[in-house]
């Protein structure tokens, strides 16, 4: 944690890393229980999210981190591979 | 796309329809994962306003507070599919003027600004900056600013909307046409004078307390759809809902809330209205007056009934309105309301037993000749029984596009207050025009002239929007310049003068990164609600800018140094735009501050709290001669050997404003064309036809012009005789550019006097090159 802090990311997004990598690899999270684990809004929560995956915005590539999907009715949020390696080398897991 | 069919729609308003609607909306947009995304945050705390109507939000926490007609519009804006520079090398303009509204819209976002290149009849790219400077050179080559025209659509942001009129007022014009010219600029017009206010005056919570809802004129269901979810809980409650609408329309009559997982889960649905007249087009005036002649009636037969406390503090005028209600004529109000007196005294009778009553109103209203009056006689009856500024009571225009009331209140008016230019010049330091300007109908008289020479469009679709259609393209064609902000392609981009460009901005679900980060924007809704609105997705380009950028960058590049304004520092972080406004504005004071509170803020109402800020710091009875010399009056008396109908244009429920998302109108059992006409069956019979025949329809008016519109299809509808109705913009064609509204200048959609007649298909009138194709 303390590691990712130093990465200069805001505690919202290290807190999707977190949650998203003790999730169980490729399934990912639902939104709704992400949004309840970390205590906001699904907007800000996708706001984020957008930050977080592979788009330009602002004239800026994002990192690539996470991917949104949807699973029949349940919409879910995963680390991507440059997720999870962001995470091996900056996230201190149990 | 749907199959062509007419059937009976079973079903209440919302419900399982919405939610297949919901789902095919987003799927026909590509995007399943990215609508839904967006939906999950629409109106909530931090999240972003609804791009589409204006109703408010009871408190902007609920997971899923959104509408079908709510998803389209943010659907169709975070839609997959793209416009390119490629699409435009493909399609000459000739060949897109061919294509339908609904094929326009339908091929996804602009994402590069793009400039006309007459040699190939092609839109080809252009870069911002040398798009600006076009701009600039067009309007500083004019010998005088007033030969521009600025126009504003209700989609607008709070901040954009201030550093737009800033700008054009700096260049020197009042110059503001837009979109509540033609909706609801006569709700301002009568109730300024009236109660010192052109805002409603209700708030959700008083939805909660009316004992009697009385909807004038509107179309819920289809325009506002989360204004049901108030009328299902008053009706829920034994609230008396009162529908004055000529259609019957499904949405006045039972709703079942996709939100409601019992209602949904047993097919159940609520009744809504618990009183519905379906009165003549335009014959809500005789109506209104009607009852008000009954609670006369009944105050003089020994039955107070008026409060004479509330008239006698607050109001003035009292004394000439009930003389002239003792002396109306019940048969006059019976022939020009289509309705009978004890229909009018039984919905007396639902205000009279009502202790707090709301009185709601829509374009069925505001889009007749005497609109002002009409409103005026909706606020008289409110006032007979103190039903202004006390809890459960009031007035409540209800707005179209989601910040229409904001933009106005941010300056877009074409007669603006004195102390306001006062202000801004004060505030800028320079010296506003004083002259009033141009309205819509004033702008398109003007480009007509000549003298109209550079067109600006922030947002909208000008050329389908304004009446008499081939007038205003006419006009619009004459111009130098023709300027579209815009996220989408649309008819306004194919009908375009001698230059034109097309600027493509972000849409309010897109992230907005400036200077100083993400940025979000204010919007003021129907009850003035202000709240801001921050976007979630990423652009559908990256070469997009947001309107506040466009126009900061366009002032800039305008007006260079004669401008004291700092434009591009201002864009850089909007919380300096809104400290500009608060500096401007007194009621924005602590602006940055206060929209941090989820749900924002509601801008004082002075006559919410009974304060009259009128001549005569009263509220002001007006006394009214029901109207007997209207265009439809006349044309009666000089069509005598032709069968004259009043036409108002609607819309249909895939349809928002002029955007048309696809070609379905469920609740009226229309489905997969948009061609038809909705007329009595006794009518059909009468013109000895038969449902399902062709016509085409002609305007009765006297100026010589024909005005026509061909090949629509009969649908024998639940309609008052001698009433039509169809969609528009294929009808705007039939509204004469000299037929507004007494005082407020609105075209009169809603009333127009036409005659039909069998299609001809050899019909050689219809302009290949103005047609609004559609299935």
């Amino acid at each position: 944690m303390d590691l990712l802090h130093d990465t200069g990311l805001d505690d919202l997004s290290i807190g999707i890393l977190n949650e998203l990598a003790s999730a169980q690899p490729h399934a990912g999270m639902s939104l709704p229980r992400l949004g309840k684990q970390l205590g906001v809004g699904v907007s800000v929560l996708m706001r984020r999210l957008s930050l977080m995956g592979d788009a330009r915005i602002g004239g800026v590539p994002g990192p690539g981190w996470v991917r949104v999907a949807q699973l029949s009715d349940r919409w879910t949020a995963a680390l991507t591979d440059a997720g999870r390696a962001f995470c091996a080398e900056h996230l201190c897991l149990s | 796309m749907s199959e062509q069919k007419i059937e009976f729609y079973k079903s209440p308003a919302g419900g399982w329809g919405a939610l297949k609607s919901v789902s095919r909306a987003l799927l026909a947009q590509d995007i399943p994962l990215k609508g839904a995304k967006t939906l999950l945050s629409a109106n909530q705390p931090d999240g972003f306003d609804c791009p589409g109507c204006a109703w408010p939000d009871r408190n902007h926490a609920s997971t899923f507070e959104f509408c079908e007609n709510g998803v389209k519009a943010v659907a169709a804006e975070a839609t997959a599919r793209r416009v390119t520079r490629e699409f435009f090398a493909q399609h000459t303009v000739t060949a897109l003027a061919e294509q339908s509204d609904f094929y326009l819209e339908d091929q996804g976002r602009l994402t590069e600004p793009m400039v006309y290149d007459a040699g190939t009849d092609k839109y080809v790219p252009i870069a911002w900056d040398d798009a600006f400077a076009l701009v600039a050179r067009h309007l500083n080559a004019l010998p005088d600013p007033n030969q521009a025209m600025f126009y504003t659509s209700g989609r607008a942001s709070n901040e954009a909307a201030f550093l737009y009129q800033l700008f054009v007022r700096e260049y020197g014009t009042n110059n503001f046409p837009d979109c509540s010219n033609m909706c609801h600029e006569p709700s301002g017009s009568a109730m300024r004078p009236q109660i010192g206010v052109g805002k409603g005056t209700v708030t959700l919570d008083d939805f909660e307390r009316a004992d009697a809802i009385f909807i004038f004129g509107q179309n819920p269901g289809t325009n506002h759809p989360r204004m049901l979810g108030e009328l299902r809980a008053a009706s829920k409650r034994g609230a008396k809902i009162v529908s004055l609408n000529p259609l019957r329309e499904r949405g006045l009559e039972r709703f079942a809330d996709p939100q409601d997982k019992l209602e949904m889960a047993t097919m159940g649905s609520t009744p809504i209205s618990t009183h519905y007249f379906q009165l003549r087009v335009g014959g809500d005036f005789a109506f209104i007056k009607g009852m008000m002649k009954h609670v006369v009636e009944q105050e003089d037969a020994g039955h107070p009934v008026l409060d004479h406390a509330f008239i006698a503090e607050h109001t003035v005028g009292i004394d000439a309105l009930l003389d002239d209600l003792r002396a109306e004529s019940w048969p006059l109000l019976e022939q020009e309301s289509g309705l009978s007196e004890a229909q009018m005294r039984s919905a007396a009778d639902v205000y009279l037993n009502a202790k707090s009553v709301i009185a709601c109103w829509g374009m069925g209203i505001t889009q007749h000749a005497h609109s002002v009056a009409t409103i005026q006689m909706i606020t008289n009856l409110l006032m007979l029984r103190g039903n202004l500024g006390r809890p459960g009571a009031g007035v409540c225009p209800v707005r179209g596009h989601s910040n229409v009331q904001g933009d106005r209140t941010m300056g877009i008016w074409e007669k603006p207050p004195a102390a306001f230019l006062d202000r801004l010049g004060k505030v800028f330091g320079f010296e506003p025009p004083r002259e009033p300007g141009v309205d819509v109908v004033e702008s398109i008289k003007l480009m007509l002239s000549g003298k109209g020479r550079v067109f600006f469009a922030l947002g909208g679709n000008f050329a389908a929007a304004t009446p008499d259609t081939y007038e205003t393209w006419k006009g619009l064609r004459q111009c130098d310049l023709t300027v579209h902000v815009t996220t989408k392609l649309n008819r306004s981009h194919i009908v375009h003068g001698r230059e034109a460009l097309i600027l493509p901005c972000l849409g309010r679900t897109e992230i907005d990164v400036q200077a100083a980060g993400a940025q979000g924007v204010t919007v003021e809704d129907s009850m003035s609600m202000v709240h801001i609105s921050v976007g979630i997705n990423p652009p559908a380009s990256e070469q997009l800018l947001s309107e506040p950028a466009i126009v900061a960058r366009l002032a800039a590049a305008t007006l260079g140094a004669r401008s004291k304004t700092p434009w591009l520092r201002l864009i850089e972080d909007y919380a300096r735009i809104r400290d500009k406004i608060e500096a401007v504005f007194d009621d924005f004071k602590g602006f940055n501050e206060r929209i941090k509170v989820p749900g924002g803020f509601r801008l004082r109402n002075t006559a919410g709290e009974r304060e009259w800020v009128t001549a005569s710091k009263k509220a002001q009875f007006y006394a009214h001669a029901v109207p007997l010399d209207t265009p439809v009056h006349r044309a009666h008396e000089r069509q005598l050997d032709s069968v004259v109908f009043t036409l108002f244009t609607t819309r249909s429920h895939d349809q928002y404003n002029t955007t048309i998302y696809g070609n379905d109108d469920r609740y009226r059992g229309v489905f997969g064309q948009r061609r038809v006409v909705f007329i009595h069956a006794a009518d059909i019979k009468r013109l000895g036809m038969k449902d399902g025949d062709w016509v085409d329809l002609r305007t009765a008016w006297s100026d010589g012009v024909e005005r026509r519109a061909d090949r629509f299809k009969l649908v024998a509808y639940d309609i008052p005789r001698g009433c039509l109705a169809a969609y528009y913009p294929e009808t705007n064609p039939l509204v004469p550019l000299s037929s507004t509204a007494v005082i407020a200048g609105t075209p009169t959609s809603k009333s127009i006097p036409v005659m039909l007649s069998p299609h001809v298909t050899a019909n050689s009138t219809q302009r290949a090159d103005t047609t609004f194709a559609s299935a």
